[in-house]
């Protein structure tokens, strides 16, 4: 391993430190420096408008004002996403949140149910998690019993607890007909259009002025008065404005998912709420649906089910994924998910599904619907879902199957949960020591090294505009011990350059030139502060290799940091000071 | 403005005064560990609970102690946090996993009831399962392992084998003091501390190196000097650079603890020692130590090439 580094300030390495070649025939170094010196400046000037280009977003974000981030994150939530994916993401332990180690018991399960039970745990989880309506959360698989969550906003110990607590429940249920549900909406608009009007209703709770404000495609279609598109008008069916109706199958009803907050509050007002059927439930699909959803925008299905199910998870014995044989008429070449019942469920599905053929019948998974296909013949013990789009939504839909047919038990073996209030302290704190941090060892270098100093700071200034867009551009996290990575790298980056001054101030007593003793000065620093920096890159590697979420933070700023200082030194500083010396008569160095 | 120009102390001269005081130190280090039974690790490596709690008031500490006893059946640790006042730390070691599980539960439901009309706020929850402590126990031996035998690795490709056992020798100096320090202090072993370790591996090594390459140069430059002269020579014309990067390291990990909040105070402050004691170090005992290794037994000047 070389590092690369141009020749001519490359001397360390092989132990000589006498006067390099270079300067024996000045006016040819000096050529030389000129030509190599293009290439650097234009380096150093593409970084630092690059940097400025990947910090842009995060400056952007900043400095919004509240109400503007508020009117973008309603009207415009791609926007606002794609923002937030540019910007620099704050670790758990600075926006506040939840870290969960998941462990599942495998012991408790049958031996040939071990093999996915990660993958099946994961997706209860994950559809517990949508329900809550967590934004971005990360579920990850760690060895073979174990699942990572992270929650960001989430700090109530008591959401951990009910995520894990609850055994998963899967069902099957009918769907209500298309009159109850036609019924049911007429009635849900009137009583919703009342509401509005007479003021009963909390407008924002059900997000009423982003909503009546939206330009609805299907509004046509949906027969919406146009003339309502004023947000003061409350239109006839109110509804309209939050769930989509195709009019050639009126059983189908969907909406788009950020809308999905606020179609749950509408549901949950008492008036609302009353007109649903007793024996009825309404629920959400567990995913988007593709035959409706755009590159940019997701539509969930939202179904009327029959509130008693025909059989349960305890039911179902097995859940497995094949492709259709080419002799098959309805499912040749396709997935195919095949379930099979004990035999009680069998009989139970039987009695149903005969005097059912053409209703749908949905699967559900802790009240979310993961399929609600249609019932084409009297189903037994062991039946098969067709028609499914491709090989991974058939693997989803077994999974869940298989979810709510065997659930693990699993424990929390690590939480480490941030509240907002702390994680915001951390913020300031972090911020303002590394400000005050920073000021500090500007002052200090002017004063020691005086208008080489300045230089020096320069270089600092560089240093941590590298290792935030870094973080930016590369979507890494910035945590709390990151903060403390970055001041610390703060103190240590000013080492190279310090090694250099003192280099060049022991040569300037020798009795060499300026230009010669500036010269010896970084060809002589640079074996020991390449050999510096590496080791120390060495260990914050190791720390990275180690370390897990914040701890993480601070090794990838101290690496990030170690590498852009090693170049700030010797290539930027250095261009500082060949820019001073290329000025004619030039008598003094201010170091 | 110039400090240590031409600077020549003899710094070799007052090794052993050095050698006794880095004994004395580590010793005290050592015997305080034994009298607390090992170093006190934190809930990451022995499982249990920590929860940073804020009342609106102040409140009793012993109090509170009672009732955050009396709610899990344990016997939490209650400390102030360095932050606020009302703002305290509740710990409990060495819980079994359903105790885990349960503790925060417990104390959050009791802290409501016991100080009505003083509300309370949880600002973190740090739980850890006892096998979990175990394997981030075992995690973090084999992390500063590898460090160590990276370092090794590469000191010896680009120095003298020597100069690495030096090295790694003045690390494990720098460590043991840090650890004896910790002990002394009570503050407990925790990831963040294993981190500022491990920094405080690569901080001092840095410095050590720059003493090293300057010996390396100085060997070369000063074939017909005697050894001991060259090591001291080195170690005067590095003074300038070790000191001002010390003081400009310090001045930032200092200010991290002063101001960067409660959450990294004690990462803060085990830098704030590693600074010190790295850059003591690197002058006290990395290089007469090299000395002392070539008093035994002289080695080649310079390698062939």
């Amino acid at each position: 391993m070389t590092p690369h580094l141009p020749a001519r300030t490359f001397h360390g390495f092989t132990g000589e430190c006498a006067i390099p070649a270079a300067y024996l025939s000045f006016s040819e170094a000096e050529k030389s420096v000129k030509r190599d010196n293009r290439f650097r400046i234009g380096l150093v000037i593409v970084l630092i408008i690059g940097s400025f280009w990947s910090l842009w977003p995060t400056v952007r974000m900043s400095l919004m004002d509240p109400q503007d981030r508020q009117d973008m994150q309603e009207l415009h939530p791609d926007r606002w996403r794609d923002l937030e994916d540019r910007a620099i993401q704050l670790g758990l332990d600075l926006r506040g949140g939840m870290h969960l180690v998941m462990e599942i018991d495998l012991e408790s399960l049958p031996p040939d149910a071990r093999s996915d039970a990660q993958e099946r745990f994961a997706r209860i989880i994950r559809n517990r998690i949508d329900q809550y309506g967590i934004a971005e959360p990360i579920i990850q698989t760690q060895g073979r019993d174990r699942v990572i969550i992270e929650l960001a906003g989430v700090s109530n110990p008591e959401a951990a607890r009910d995520l894990v607590g609850r055994t998963a429940v899967l069902t099957y249920n009918l769907l209500k007909s298309e009159e109850i549900l036609a019924d049911l909406l007429h009635r849900m608009n009137r009583t919703l259009r009342e509401g509005l009007l007479a003021g009963s209703i909390d407008r924002e709770r059900i997000g009423w002025h982003v909503v009546s404000q939206d330009e609805d495609l299907f509004s046509g279609i949906a027969g919406l008065d146009s003339t309502a598109a004023d947000s003061t008008a409350i239109p006839e069916q109110p509804l309209n404005y939050y769930l989509l109706q195709d009019p050639r199958s009126p059983e189908v009803v969907w909406a788009e998912e950020r809308k999905m907050a606020w179609i749950d509050s509408i549901l949950a007002l008492p008036e609302i709420a009353r007109l649903v059927p007793e024996d009825a439930t309404v629920n959400w699909a567990m995913w988007a649906d593709e035959r409706f959803s755009t590159t940019d925008v997701n539509y969930r299905e939202l179904y009327l089910l029959e509130a008693s199910p025909i059989v349960t998870g305890d039911d179902l014995e097995d859940a497995q994924v094949t492709i259709g044989a080419p002799s098959d008429p309805r499912a040749a070449g396709q997935p195919v998910v095949n379930f099979r019942l004990n035999t009680e469920g069998g009989r139970k599905l039987m009695r149903v599904t005969r005097v059912n053929v053409g209703q749908r019948m949905a699967i559900v998974l802790d009240s979310r619907v993961a399929v609600a296909p249609v019932i084409e013949d009297a189903l037994g013990r062991d039946a098969r879902i067709t028609g499914i789009g491709d090989m991974d939504e058939a693997r989803n839909i077994s999974i869940t199957l298989r979810s709510g047919a065997l659930p693990a038990d699993a424990r929390i073996v690590e939480n480490r949960t941030v509240g907002p209030s702390l994680g915001a302290d951390s913020v300031r704190s972090g911020t303002m020591s590394t400000l005050i941090g920073l000021i500090a060892v500007i002052f200090f270098m002017i004063a020691y090294y005086r208008g080489s100093g300045l230089i020096a700071d320069t270089a600092l200034f560089l240093n941590i505009l590298f290792v935030l867009a870094v973080l930016a551009g590369f979507g890494f996290t910035l945590t709390l011990p990151g903060i403390a990575g970055i001041l610390l790298t703060v103190g240590m980056a000013v080492d190279a350059n310090v090694l250099i001054y003192d280099r060049i101030k022991e040569e300037l007593r020798s009795g060499k030139t300026i230009r010669a003793a500036v010269e010896a000065g970084y060809a002589n620093a640079t074996s020991a502060i390449l050999d510096a920096n590496i080791t120390t890159l060495i260990t914050a590697l190791v720390l990275y290799q180690f370390g897990t979420g914040p701890i993480r933070g601070f090794a990838l700023t101290l690496s990030i940091g170690i590498i852009s200082s090693v170049f700030t030194a010797l290539i930027v500083t250095r261009l500082m000071f060949d820019s001073r010396l290329n000025r004619p008569a030039v008598q003094e160095l201010s170091i | 403005m110039d400090l240590f120009v031409n600077a020549d102390y003899n710094f070799l001269t007052v090794r052993r005064t050095a050698y006794v005081i880095s004994a004395v130190l580590i010793l005290i280090g050592i015997a305080s560990l034994v009298l607390h039974g090992g170093p006190n690790y934190s809930i990451d490596f022995e499982g249990g609970l920590m929860m940073r709690i804020a009342f609106e008031e102040p409140v009793d500490i012993g109090q509170l102690r009672n009732v955050t006893g009396e709610a899990t059946g344990g016997s939490p640790e209650v400390t102030r946090d360095v932050d606020e006042e009302g703002n305290y730390i509740i710990r409990m070691e060495r819980l079994e996993q359903a105790e885990v599980e349960a503790a925060a539960r417990q104390i959050e439901d009791a802290l409501g009831a016991a100080f009505p009309g003083n509300p309370v706020r949880i600002r973190s929850v740090e739980e850890v399962g006892p096998k979990v402590g175990r394997e981030l126990r075992t995690k973090t031996v084999w992390a500063v392992f590898w460090a160590l035998l990276g370092i090794l690795i590469y000191i010896s490709w680009r120095f003298e084998f020597r100069f690495a056992v030096v090295s790694v020798a003045t690390l494990t100096h720098d460590v043991l003091m840090v650890l004896g320090l910790f002990s002394l202090l009570n503050i407990e072993i925790s990831l963040p501390i294993v981190a500022a370790v491990l920094t405080i591996i690569g901080y001092s090594l840095n410095d050590t190196i720059v003493v090293l390459d300057r010996i390396r140069e100085d060997l070369k430059r000063y074939r017909q000097e005697k050894f001991d002269w060259i090591i001291n020579k080195a170690i005067n014309e590095t003074l300038s650079r070790t000191v001002v990067t010390s003081v400009t390291t310090f001045i930032v990990v200092t200010v991290l603890w002063l101001l960067g909040g409660p959450v990294i105070h004690d990462f803060a402050f085990a830098l704030m020692a590693g600074v010190l004691i790295g850059t003591y170090s690197s002058i006290f005992v990395a290089s007469p130590l090299l000395v002392e290794w070539n008093l035994r037994s002289p080695q080649v000047r310079t390698k062939k090439k």
